[in-house]
């Protein structure tokens, strides 16, 4: 299977300090990919060179096969990202919106309209859309800004914390959208925190800890990691535990 | 599809995103039409009396300029030399923060890079949104400035469209230059990038107060100081420079002489199209660069202990309630560490000390009591309204800008009543302070007498408490809580009404105030107090007072029951 999104030993520092340490990560064609970390572990950063906004100090990331630098056209006009404070133009109404991504991607009038229909019948959108942006809920802007980034049918939508502010019908639907994007060949990159998601939705997860990958596969592998039959929270907590790392550092051997 | 295929579609980033601005400019025009037409219509009359009272100011200053022929003629050159020498620096600096903000600060950026634009088209369309920000110089400045030359000059009709031409071209060159060293505070100081744009800002300026100093040093009637001033000039009307490119076009269409002003608009226009170009290219080429470095300097911010400013916080306001000095040195700290505030603050003090200290300089017959009492009159209006546009800049948005954290606010164990309070008393003892300082300079430089230097202290404590009263109260009464940006907080619709009841606020106090030093006049040159100065200068606190009062009074009543 091909990779869709490969991290080849990516490190990113911000002056002194190490956001991201000499990342390895594949992720196929396909894929639901789920991301997981405590606050501050290297999340949004890693999501935002896969993205194109950060550049990587060493290392190396390539989106559908394009190198996505900090000028990867070819890798952008394949992605969709929406990060977890979606950003909407305040005086646009939501179609208005939709119709200037549309657009940006170049995408067909008669094309943009049909594909734009189905989305709003599906995320439930027809009732606000043709309101100013401005007035809507967190979770219509995320609805919003997911129905537009689904709109140019991207091979990799990469979301940050998609389920945050939606109520549970719209969660259900986003993860159904997910779902069929994986079955018609494309690829999810998923960060979230909330673990029920990831462990119902995910083919595989990865657990970021300090800027490290200290863990990736199926839920089943991390068990295996693991050695123990826990839950996806239990091996989170685990792998992630500074207190514990320190003590098993303390302890001399 | 294939991915090249793909690319191919993705049209031209600079027109798409061009037609984005004017449906956001139709949608924004309407709302407000439909929702806030009062708004609408006030902030057309502000401007309209801001450039009433330009045209005014220019057209008396031309004529003075005029009145004299000989120095008239020598004089005109240089004023629009020096006009457009500090519309480049302005100009520039204004591009540079509206340029860092709208390329490497704002949501947008990271939404349009994450896509399929290429940085270019992001980055021209991001230049002329700042070229067109920045342009309202031409509106505020430039249009007063063209009619009051029609009324003092007697200019051909080919001046006007002249005029225009080289003020609309002369934009881009500082504009360029702001972009460039928006960039560059991008890559050289990526954690403080404002700040470092502020300071250099406040270097030149401290650099052109100097030089002006010096100008100013030498006795203004000698000879040696017209040779001084000539050779000083010299250095600012270089052939090479833009605002010598300018001053010269519109001076040569102010006479009739349209070659020669031709000439000069297509210098600006060679010049202003190059300095774009080269400044757009430099930055699209490296822009990801910066764009990598501003994004990730945030990652980490910078640490600070607040000592030094929670000391000034306790000497301050040490006479106030420790719950509520808590919430003054919260403020006092969020001054400190907004460059945009502190500095607008420090180069308005600064010039205002600087010219109370040199104004016994620009009189020869400063000995005339007379024409001390009328210059600390106008020191008093000079002070007095650039208070009131002061506190409707930052004091007004101070209760607004609680509007994310009303929830703590509203959880502390103070009553709301003192929150307000808390915030008038922290604005009077900042401005109170300001205001103060520089009034003592002045009387002190004016040599006024002990009563009328009383007076004159007590009136502009006066002025600064119901200032603050009125921008406080009615920045209570008419909250903006979904905007952060004190600049929009203070230009929307309660900004308005208070700026508008500040102006009203002073030229009450100043008509109080002229009326003492009539009277003072008439008593023994103000040497003692004397009944009539006592009662006016009572009449002037009292009407401060009540105003402070009655502001104050309706804000907390409205903040006391809001539900939020």
């Amino acid at each position: 299977m091909a990779a869709a999104i490969e991290l080849s030993d990516v490190t990113k520092r911000y002056g002194n300090f190490t956001a991201v340490s000499r990342l390895q990560l594949e992720i196929h064609e396909g894929e639901l990919f789920a991301f997981l970390g405590p606050n501050g572990a290297g999340k949004t950063t890693t999501i935002k060179m896969i993205a194109g906004l950060l550049r990587a100090d060493s290392g190396t990331v390539r989106v559908c096969g394009h190198p996505m630098g900090l000028d990867g056209q070819m890798a952008k006009a394949q992605i969709a990202y929406v990060p977890d404070q979606p950003f909407l133009y305040e005086k646009l109404t939501g179609r208005e919106f939709l119709e200037f991504v549309a657009r940006m991607y170049g995408l067909e009038p008669a094309v943009a309209r049909e594909r734009a229909r189905l989305l709003i019948a599906r995320l439930e959108m027809g009732d606000f859309l043709d309101q100013l942006t401005e007035s809507y809920s967190h979770g219509m802007k995320q609805r919003t800004a997911l129905a537009a980034a689904l709109l140019h049918e991207p091979r990799v939508l990469i979301t940050d914390e998609p389920m945050v502010g939606l109520d549970p019908r719209t969660v259900r639907t986003v993860k159904d959208l997910m779902r069929e994007m994986t079955r018609e060949g494309r690829t999810v990159f998923m960060s979230t925190h909330t673990l029920e998601v990831a462990e119902a939705v995910a083919d595989r997860i990865g657990i970021i800890h300090h800027g490290r990958l200290v863990a990736v596969g199926t839920l089943a592998e991390l068990r295996a990691q693991a050695a123990e039959n826990a839950s996806l929270e239990d091996i989170f907590l685990n792998l992630t535990d500074d207190e514990r790392d320190a003590s098993r550092e303390a302890i001399p051997r | 599809m294939t991915d090249r295929a793909a690319i191919a579609l993705i049209p031209d980033g600079v027109l798409l995103l061009l037609r984005l601005r004017l449906l956001l400019l139709r949608n924004h025009l309407r709302q407000a039409l439909a929702h806030r037409p009062v708004r609408l219509v006030g902030s057309i009359l502000s401007i309209v009396l801001i450039w009433i009272g330009l045209y005014v100011l220019l057209v008396y200053t031309l004529r003075q300029v005029r009145r004299p022929v000989l120095e008239g003629i020598v004089a005109t050159p240089l004023i629009f030399t020096f006009f457009f020498l500090a519309m480049t620096g302005m100009l520039a600096f204004s591009n540079a923060i509206l340029s860092y903000g709208g390329l490497f600060r704002r949501p947008e950026s990271s939404y349009l890079l994450a896509g399929p634009l290429r940085p270019r088209d992001v980055v021209i369309v991001k230049y002329l949104e700042s070229l067109v920000l920045s342009s309202w110089s031409l509106l505020l400045l430039g249009l007063p400035l063209m009619m009051a030359m029609a009324r003092t000059f007697d200019e051909p009709f080919s001046f006007y469209p002249l005029f225009l031409a080289i003020f609309l071209l002369f934009i881009p060159m500082p504009g360029a230059l702001g972009l460039l060293l928006a960039w560059g505070a991008a890559v050289v100081f990526p954690k403080t990038p404002r700040r470092m744009i502020v300071i250099l800002g406040l270097i030149i300026g401290a650099t052109g107060a100097w030089w002006m100093w010096n100008v100013a040093r030498t006795p203004m009637n000698s000879a040696r100081w017209l040779t001084d001033f000539y050779d000083r000039v010299a250095l600012v009307q270089g052939a090479m420079l833009p605002h010598t490119w300018v001053s010269k076009g519109i001076n040569h269409a102010l006479q009739g002489q349209t070659p020669e002003a031709i000439f000069y608009l297509f210098v600006t226009l060679a010049n202003a199209l190059f300095a774009s170009m080269v400044a757009v290219t430099i930055v699209s080429r490296c822009f990801m660069t910066a764009f990598d470095r501003a994004q990730g300097s945030g990652a980490r911010g910078a640490r600070r202990s607040g000592r030094f400013v929670s000391w000034l916080a306790e000497v301050f306001f040490a006479y106030l309630p420790w719950r509520q000095r808590m919430l003054a040195a919260k403020d006092l700290k969020s001054l400190c560490r907004d460059p945009l505030q502190w500095s607008q603050m420090a180069i308005l003090v600064g010039l205002l000390v600087l010219y109370v200290s040199n104004v016994q300089r620009l009189w020869s017959d400063f000995d005339d009591p007379k024409l001390k009492l009328l210059i600390a009159f106008l020191n008093q209006t000079a002070v007095s309204l650039i208070l009131a546009t002061f506190t409707n800049r930052f004091v007004f948005p101070l209760v607004s800008l609680e509007g994310q954290q009303l929830w703590l606010l509203g959880l502390l164990p103070i009553s709301r009543g003192r929150i307000i309070l808390a915030k008038f008393l922290y604005a009077l003892t900042i401005t109170g302070m300001a205001a103060v300082g520089v009034m003592a300079v002045s009387v002190y430089k004016l040599e006024l007498s002990r009563p009328l230097a009383t007076a004159h202290i007590i009136s502009i404590i006066a002025i600064c408490m119901g200032l603050c009263g009125v921008s406080i109260g009615i920045g209570a009464r008419m909250p903006i809580f979904n905007e952060r940006n004190p600049a929009r907080i203070a230009g929307g619709f309660g900004g308005t009404v208070s700026l508008l009841t500040s102006i009203a606020l002073v030229v009450v106090s100043l008509v109080g105030m002229g009326i003492m030093s009539v009277k003072a006049l008439a008593s023994d040159w103000g040497t003692a107090f004397s009944q009539e100065m006592v009662a006016w200068l009572g009449l002037v606190v009292a009407v401060n007072l009540v105003a402070a009062v009655v502001a104050m009074g309706i804000g907390i009543r409205h903040f006391s029951r809001m539900e939020y």
